[in-house]
């Protein structure tokens, strides 16, 4: 295991260097330390992990240890360096791309609109009422993170929430509207309100109205008071964390996974989310294959001896792989962009 | 070349003429097979350069997408054949690099140094192969934003610029916008919706709300990113490249072809020679990833030396009246020391190499 810990050593190095030069480039773009700066440098560090990985997998197989130079035996330990060290480097990039910075963007974007509406307190506990709720609950709406201008479709009937709350257990929501079509694309009916809430898989809408139409022309108008449940097809969890797909930051493939119903059948069309999908997936193929083609290539052209003042051959070494895996990585870049412009 | 290494061969075997012949036959024979092996070495080259630049052919591919222009992947295969030509100069250099840091260590002085004319007749014709050929390349620009115009499709939800509009049959349908709204009359012409809204839903009550609503609906496409190195490496040996032709075409200006090949062949025995030898000294089997690596780096600072050194011979040509040698004489002048340069740098090689070996 001696040169496993040898790469995510050099792995280390690289990241830290990375990450000390995005941070000074950003710093220097923006001149203001900004609250998004963490994801803008985790951005471009996700961009480089490639490079540095198959460099921090090539470099130490390469040269020849000591070590390696006493060892007479069979050379098979060292493949199962490789692979547990691309097991470790694609788990942590999967983790940290689709559960944390997606986590970290949501809580630096909601501290921010609460700084911006002057709260310092935030919102930590739970929804406990449940289907039996007051009124005075939704003036605690300005506390909570939110999401604003939902549209999906259930079937024939569309559902809109203007803004959906997050009460940490139920969702609030303002400016609900659910329209209903006849099969042959007309009006069928209208609900309409200002405030409902979400408990479990029913919605509970504040004093809704209902119109009904025949012929273009609503007809029929009532008033409810009080609540008035409908069942959500849906669990709002999903559409929560599906509703801001223009932002790539947010994206996450655990999410889609896990509310793949949602996705499938809202009818929404995620055409810039697609996207976005397409190039995380295409990232993860493009991170095993670089790693694949540099462990191989570095096996296959390792030194078959050890080094004594060759310092400028070495020196030369580490630039020009730097350049090539660099090149390498672009390429494999254009191909992913070019199969995106090819399929649009 | 040969007559030296045939005599030499006569001088030192004591034997009668017969063996002398199958001499010449194997001498013939060794040369051929080099000859073979080098244009093995020229073609792997070739077919590393072709993949190198790959990037280009993809990434002008997209840009010609994005321009709109309908044969667009012919188009850049033939930009990309263009490139791959124009840096024939570049392949022949760190062909030649390669074979020669292979051979230098089993082979001697002699074999060497007979070599390199041979190989610079080759070069001098992939040159002149690569400067006559005419015709010129689009600039590299990496990725390049491409923006397309969807369809709406009916009984879907389609968000334009935050509009999330539901489409029925009938050019009828809802719009949700803050507030739901009911429109009709909705047209799609070529990336811009118009449609006319009737009914605004709002929280408790129904109300008219006639508006006509134009958007531009224009999709642009997500890049996956690039690092900006291909960017900066691909641009310098492409302008490198575009350069030696300038240079090659203030050469020809008033000159004959026949002394442009043979000044051209001249200037290239110095090159060659120079650059050989450098390669030369870096050749280490045990080590070869190192020493491709340098290889690799020299031919692209000798690449972009190139022009320069021909540049010389032009500015010695300008000064020359008679235009029978005012070609032939400065490449002459410059070509034969730099021969000789290699010449003393690879004696220098195998000097050291005999000494090691005595010790």
């Amino acid at each position: 295991m001696k040169k496993t810990g040898s790469f995510i050593g050099l792995f280390l190095l690289l990241a830290v260097f990375v990450l000390v030069f995005s941070v000074i480039y950003y710093y220097r773009m923006d001149k203001t330390i900004s609250s998004l700066l963490i994801i803008t440098v985790s951005r471009t560090f996700l961009f480089y992990i490639p490079v540095i990985a198959s460099l921090s997998i090539l470099w130490p197989i390469v040269f020849r240890s000591a070590a390696e130079n006493s060892y007479t035996g069979r050379e098979s330990g060292s493949n199962f360096n490789i692979t547990v060290f691309m097991f470790l480097i694609i788990g942590a990039v999967f983790l940290y791309q689709e559960a944390a910075l997606p986590a970290i963007y949501d809580n630096i974007s909601y501290s921010n609109t609460l700084r911006s509406k002057g709260i310092t307190v935030k919102n930590t506990v739970r929804d406990t009422t449940g289907e039996k709720f007051t009124m005075a609950e939704f003036n605690a709406l300005g506390e909570m993170n939110f999401r604003s201008n939902i549209a999906f479709s259930a079937g024939t009937s569309y559902i809109y929430f203007g803004k959906m709350y997050d009460g940490k257990g139920s969702y609030y929501i303002e400016e609900f509207r659910f329209i209903n079509f006849k099969t042959s694309g007309e009006v069928d009916y209208i609900i309409t309100s200002g405030y409902a809430k979400i408990v479990n898989d029913l919605i509970y809408i504040v004093n809704p109205v209902y119109f009904e139409y025949s012929g273009q022309i609503a007809k029929t108008e009532k008033k409810i008071n009080g609540f008035k449940s409908i069942i959500l097809p849906y669990r709002a969890s999903g559409i929560f964390a599906l509703s801001s797909e223009n932002v790539p930051e947010t994206v996450s493939l655990i999410n889609i996974l896990l509310y793949n119903d949602f996705a499938l059948s809202s009818g929404i069309n995620y055409r810039s989310l697609g996207n976005v999908i397409f190039n995380r997936i295409g990232y993860y193929l493009i991170l095993v294959l670089m790693l694949l083609i540099s462990s191989t290539f570095g096996t296959a052209f390792k030194n078959m001896r050890m080094l004594k003042r060759e310092y400028l051959q070495t020196a030369v070494f580490y630039l020009a792989s730097f350049l090539l895996v660099s090149l390498c990585y672009d390429t494999f870049n254009a191909v992913l962009n070019l199969i995106y412009c090819l399929l649009i | 070349m040969l007559i030296p290494a045939i005599n030499s061969i006569l001088k030192d075997s004591k034997a009668d003429t017969f063996i002398c012949i199958s001499s010449f036959q194997e001498v013939f024979l060794v040369y051929f097979k080099s000859l073979l092996r080098y244009s093995l070495t020229l073609l792997r080259t070739l077919f590393f350069i072709c993949i190198l630049m790959l990037i280009y052919l993809l990434a002008s591919a997209v840009l010609l997408k994005s321009r709109d222009v309908p044969s667009f992947f012919i188009d850049s295969v033939k930009n990309y054949g263009i490139v791959i030509i124009r840096l024939l100069p570049f392949v022949t250099i760190l062909a030649s690099l390669i074979y020669f840091s292979n051979i230098a260590s089993v082979t001697g002085r002699p074999f060497m140094i007979t070599m390199i004319p041979i190989l610079t007749v080759i070069n001098t014709f992939i040159f002149c192969a690569s400067f006559f050929i005419s015709g010129d390349f689009i600039e590299f620009a990496g990725q390049t934003r491409t923006y397309y115009y969807p369809d709406i499709q009916t009984d879907a939800v389609s968000d334009i610029n935050g509009y999330k509009i539901v489409l029925k049959s009938g050019a009828r349908g809802a719009l949700f916008y803050n507030n739901l709204y009911l429109f009709n009359n909705f047209r799609s012409i070529s990336g811009n919706i118009t449609l006319d809204t009737g009914t605004a839903v709002f929280n408790s009550s129904l109300g008219p709300s006639y508006s006509h609503l134009s958007l531009p609906f224009k999709v642009e496409t997500v890049n996956p990113g690039e690092s900006g190195i291909s960017d900066y490496l691909i641009n310098n040996l492409l302008a490198s490249s575009r350069r030696l032709l300038t240079v090659f075409s203030g050469m020809k200006a008033g000159s004959s072809l026949p002394a442009l090949i043979i000044s051209i062949l001249f200037m290239n025995l110095g090159f060659f020679a120079l650059s050989c030898s450098f390669a030369v000294f870096f050749s280490d089997r045990q080590t070869i990833l190192l020493s491709w690596s340098v290889i690799l780096f020299l031919s692209v600072v000798l690449f972009f030396v190139l022009p320069q050194y021909f540049i010389i011979i032009s500015i010695i040509k300008s000064g020359i009246k008679n235009t029978r040698f005012n070609l032939i004489l400065p490449s002459i002048f410059v070509g034969l020391p730099g021969g000789l340069v290699g010449y003393i740098l690879i004696s220098l090689r195998t000097f050291g190499q005999r000494r090691k070996a005595a010790q």
